[in-house]
Parts: structure tokens; C-alpha cells; sequence
């Protein structure tokens, strides 16, 4: 199986891109082959601290198979442990939140499949269509408040079953872009609206595109007064994968 | 549609906390409280509330600005602002100043879950920025009028800005005068995304039941309650979600208002109040 994989990137309008919070695995682009491949993009959330290396950890882990438990103690010891003012020793102690939504490749079966939490999104594409996404199907499924795995495991029930998992079959040619949320949602919504989202979303090929478009979608306004895209930092994993 | 701006160190917003401090404030709140007084009860909720909105505003590197704060007192020692420490005498504080300078910081013991989930004992600290005071009468007129200079000084410089929210905590009637005009001129000021926010708190020493976001003026026992509804903003659509998932019957007439508020219903009232709609 070969595959060729490319990232993009932007933080939110006004932001630093230091202060970019969305994770993806792998971050640059290139190329492999091999039997199999995993990939990952994650959503650190806003309202948290320390969210960001949360993130990482996080699409990392899953790219290498790292028990959760692990993740959580890694980012515990590296944040926990620093001399920090008390407003953000509270802030760290209440652990920092993230989306996940992670992809492997099986070259061997020509099979696919995702670990999936939150709203960040997978597009699976075949001659330039969407056969599917998932975990969300249309724009309305979006909310401000997605599901987050939290680095302090314990605040899940049942950690196993705050996952989603799905299963497909891939052919050569097909893509899969794997999206944050407010892209994804936008994409959605052109599709819904004007039934070009995902022509737009294949036509994307280099970074200074994707900054364009989103900044374009930011500054202008649907018929509720509400930004086309959402000012969010966003995350674009495109990956092409060939017998 | 209002109530949709971004609220980010670029384009902040700013919170105005009215805090009745007259004699009154000394009796204590009704029973489920015991022996607090309201005014050591409203000392405590605000600075719950002022640690609250640092924390809500502190990312990796710092706080971020995303608020200006003024706590005024009313009382028998006039209008000022009511901070103390570093911070006495300033009106109107970007929130990184005041996670940076509380008044003090005491520590207080908190259980807590650790990493495994057991409950351990932990000492926590908890920063005081403004303390009791309860003296003379109840100039809310003036109180009122002293948060409209503030936020048309605001709002000249920040037109776009989410709007900005009073909220004023009070036991009792105006001794200055009918303060419905004065909330009237600051509750129809705006930034071009709305209106000015002013929500009313009434604190009582009584076990009545509190009247929680009432959505017409017959719901309450006099005229006193009746003219603190009219002093009140509708609440925007996103907080009468936030009413509404407290379980509390909404309207589109609900207002921003507590009459005969427990201490329970003050720090719910303040938290849903202060809530971001759409912080970046």
C-alpha cells in the first residue's frame, strides 16, 4: 500500500500560531509505504489549559498504539509538576480536553478503520465524491459543545465506551481528509447550502489556499448573522492511499 | 442578531458588579445560610466569581484580556470602587491585573479526586479581592449612574465589543432617589452588536421563596420587586438557554432578574451571568 499525506494548518483569526491548539499526525507531508498507516487529527479545546500538548499527545499515542492511561500521565507529569501562578495550577488541575479522531489503513485487507470522540470529522472520498463521513453526516450535528476526552481519565465512567468506532473497505485512488470542526462544519454547510463542500474541500492543495478560504469564510456572514466558519483554529489531514 | 461578537483580547468585553453595601447588608440571609451576613455572603460570591472569570481566561501562557472589571460599592460612604490591596481606588481592571493582584490569598482546605479517582484532602488557595462592608444608605441612583460613565467610557472605545453586563446586588430600595431613569439611560446604550446587559439581583433577609428570572411583573409581591423588573434586561437568546438547562420556565420576556434570592440563587444568578457565549 502506498500513501501520500499532506497537512495544513492555521490558528483562529487574531491567534498566534503558537497559541494554535489542534493537533494532527502526521504534521507534515510525505510519503510511505507500507502495510499499514495511522493517522490522526485532534481539537484541543478552547476553555482549557495546556490543551494543546493534550492534542499531541494524543494523535501521537494513537499513531503509536500508546495506552491512554499513559498519555494522561505523560501530560500529568510534564504540566503538573511546573512552577505555575495560582489561577493556572487551578486551571492545569482541572486537565485539559480534546477531540479525537484517528484513522488506520490495512494494505493487507484493504480495509479501514477509526477510533472516533468529539466533532473532529473524516471524510472518506472516491472519484472526487463523498462515499462517507463520520462521525458527523451534516452540518446541524454540529454544537458548542462536542464530546472531549478528558487527560484526567478518572472524570470518564467507562472510558471504552466514550469511543466510536467504524469500519469500511478502501480502494486504491480513494482519499481520506480528516477535518476539525469548523472546517468540517463549513464544508457541510457549502455542500447543504450550495452543493459544492466537497468540491471545495478536494480542491484544496497547499497551505496558502487553505488560509484564503478560511479567511474568506470567517469574514462573511450567513443570512443569521453568524460567520460562514467559525473563527477556530483548523486542521486539514489529507491522505491518498493506492494498492 | 445580537449577542454574536467575538469576545477575544482583540475585541474584549467588560463586567460591571453594583454591590449595595448599606447598613442593611449586616443582617444575615435567610436561614439556609445561618448566621452569614449578606454582605459576607456577597463578598464571598464575587470573589468566587472574580477567580471564576481569571481561571475561565487563563490559556497556557497567561491570562488573556478577554474582560475589563469594575466592582463598585454603594453604601453610606457613597459610590467607589471597591477593591482593595493594589487594586484599591481602580475602576475598571483588565482581568490579568486582577488574577494578578488579589488583596490577599488564603488557603483553604478542599476535597478533591486525584489522578486514580480516591478523594484526597487538598489545600487550595483562594484569593480575596474585595471584603465586607455594610454602612448607611442605599444610593443606587448614583450607583447606576456611576456604571453608565463607565460604560460609555467602554463603549466609545470598544463600538464592537460584545456588550458589556451590570449586574447590581441590592437588599433593598434606593435611598437616592427612583433609579429607573438611570437604568433606563445605561440599559439602552449599545455596542453595535447590542445592548447594554443590566441584571438585577435582590438579596433577602427573609426565607421566602426566590423569584428566579421572572418573565412578567405580576409575578412579584410589590411594587419595589415590580420596579427592579422593570430595571432588567430580557435576557438574550443564548442565556435563556443557559436558564432553561437550569430547569427554570423561560420566555422570550424572561429578564435578568432575582427578587428575594438566597445565596444559592446569587452565585447561580452570577455564574450564568458571567457565562461566555463565544470567547476566542
Amino acid at each position: 500500500m502506498k500513501i501520500r499525506f499532506q497537512t495544513f494548518w492555521l490558528p483562529k483569526r487574531g491567534n498566534s500560531e503558537e497559541e494554535y491548539e489542534d493537533a494532527a499526525f502526521p504534521m507534515e507531508s510525505g510519503e510511505s509505504e507500507s502495510d499499514e498507516f495511522l493517522c490522526a487529527v485532534a481539537d484541543g479545546a478552547t476553555e482549557a489549559s495546556f490543551s494543546r500538548r493534550w492534542a499531541q499527545l494524543l494523535v501521537q499515542g494513537f499513531a503509536d498504539r500508546t495506552e491512554l492511561a499513559e498519555l494522561a500521565q505523560k501530560w500529568s507529569d510534564e504540566i503538573l509538576t511546573m512552577e505555575l501562578p495560582w489561577y493556572a495550577q487551578e486551571k492545569a488541575e482541572s486537565g485539559a480536553f480534546a477531540t479525537l479522531s484517528g484513522l488506520i489503513l490495512n494494505g493487507t485487507t484493504g480495509t479501514y478503520s477509526s477510533k472516533l470522540l468529539g466533532d473532529s470529522c473524516i471524510f472518506h472520498i472516491r472519484d472526487d465524491k463523498l462515499v462517507e463521513s463520520f462521525p458527523m453526516t451534516n452540518y446541524e450535528s454540529f454544537n458548542s459543545s462536542p464530546a472531549l476526552l478528558c487527560s484526567r481519565l478518572s472524570q470518564h465512567e467507562d472510558l471504552e465506551s466514550i469511543f466510536s468506532y467504524k469500519e469500511g473497505e478502501w480502494i486504491s485512488g480513494d482519499r481520506f481528509i480528516l477535518l476539525t470542526d469548523a472546517i468540517a462544519a463549513w464544508i457541510f454547510k457549502l455542500q447543504e447550502s450550495k452543493g459544492d463542500g466537497i468540491k471545495t474541500l478536494i480542491a484544496i492543495k497547499d497551505q496558502v489556499q487553505l488560509a484564503e478560504l478560511c479567511a474568506d469564510a470567517r469574514a462573511t456572514h450567513d443570512e443569521e448573522g453568524r460567520p460562514n466558519m467559525r473563527n477556530d483554529d483548523v486542521t486539514l489531514l489529507d491522505v491518498h492511499v493506492y494498492a | 442578531m445580537a449577542y454574536l461578537a467575538e469576545i477575544s483580547r482583540a475585541n474584549p468585553s467588560c463586567f460591571v458588579f453594583l454591590i449595595d453595601q448599606s447598613g442593611s447588608m449586616q443582617d444575615p440571609f435567610g436561614s439556609i445560610t445561618g448566621t452569614k451576613t449578606k454582605a459576607m455572603g456577597v463578598a464571598d460570591a464575587i470573589n468566587r466569581l472574580l477567580q471564576n472569570l481569571v481561571i475561565k481566561c487563563t490559556k497556557s501562557e497567561g491570562i488573556r484580556d478577554y474582560y475589563h472589571v469594575a466592582v463598585v460599592g454603594y453604601g453610606g460612604k457613597g459610590v467607589k470602587p471597591a477593591f482593595g490591596g493594589a487594586l484599591e481606588g481602580k475602576t475598571l481592571i483588565p482581568v490579568s491585573d486582577i488574577g494578578n493582584h488579589p488583596f490577599r490569598l488564603e488557603e483553604r482546605r478542599k476535597k478533591t479526586e486525584d489522578s486514580t479517582g480516591a478523594i484526597v484532602e487538598q489545600t487550595i488557595k483562594f484569593p480575596v479581592w474585595f471584603d465586607p462592608t455594610s454602612y448607611g444608605g442605599t444610593p443606587m441612583n448614583s450607583a447606576l449612574q456611576h456604571a453608565t460613565s463607565i460604560v460609555v467610557k467602554w463603549l466609545a472605545e470598544h463600538p464592537h465589543c460584545f456588550p458589556p453586563i451590570v449586574i447590581n446586588i441590592s437588599d433593598g430600595e434606593s435611598t437616592d432617589g427612583d433609579p429607573f431613569q438611570s437604568a433606563y439611560d445605561l440599559m439602552t446604550l449599545s455596542s453595535t452588536d447590542g445592548d447594554v446587559l443590566l441584571f438585577n439581583v435582590h438579596i433577602s433577609s427573609s426565607n421566602h421563596q426566590p423569584c428566579e428570572y421572572p418573565d412578567n411583573e405580576s409575578m412579584l409581591p410589590d411594587q419595589f420587586g415590580k420596579l427592579l423588573f422593570s430595571m432588567s434586561s430580557p435576557l438574550p437568546d443564548y442565556m435563556r438557554k443557559m436558564v432553561g438547562n437550569e430547569g427554570i420556565d423561560i420566555s422570550y420576556n424572561t429578564r435578568g432578574f432575582v427578587f428575594n434570592a438566597d445565596l444559592v440563587s446569587v452565585i447561580r444568578f452570577l455564574d450564568i451571568g458571567t457565562r461566555p457565549s463565544n470567547m476566542r
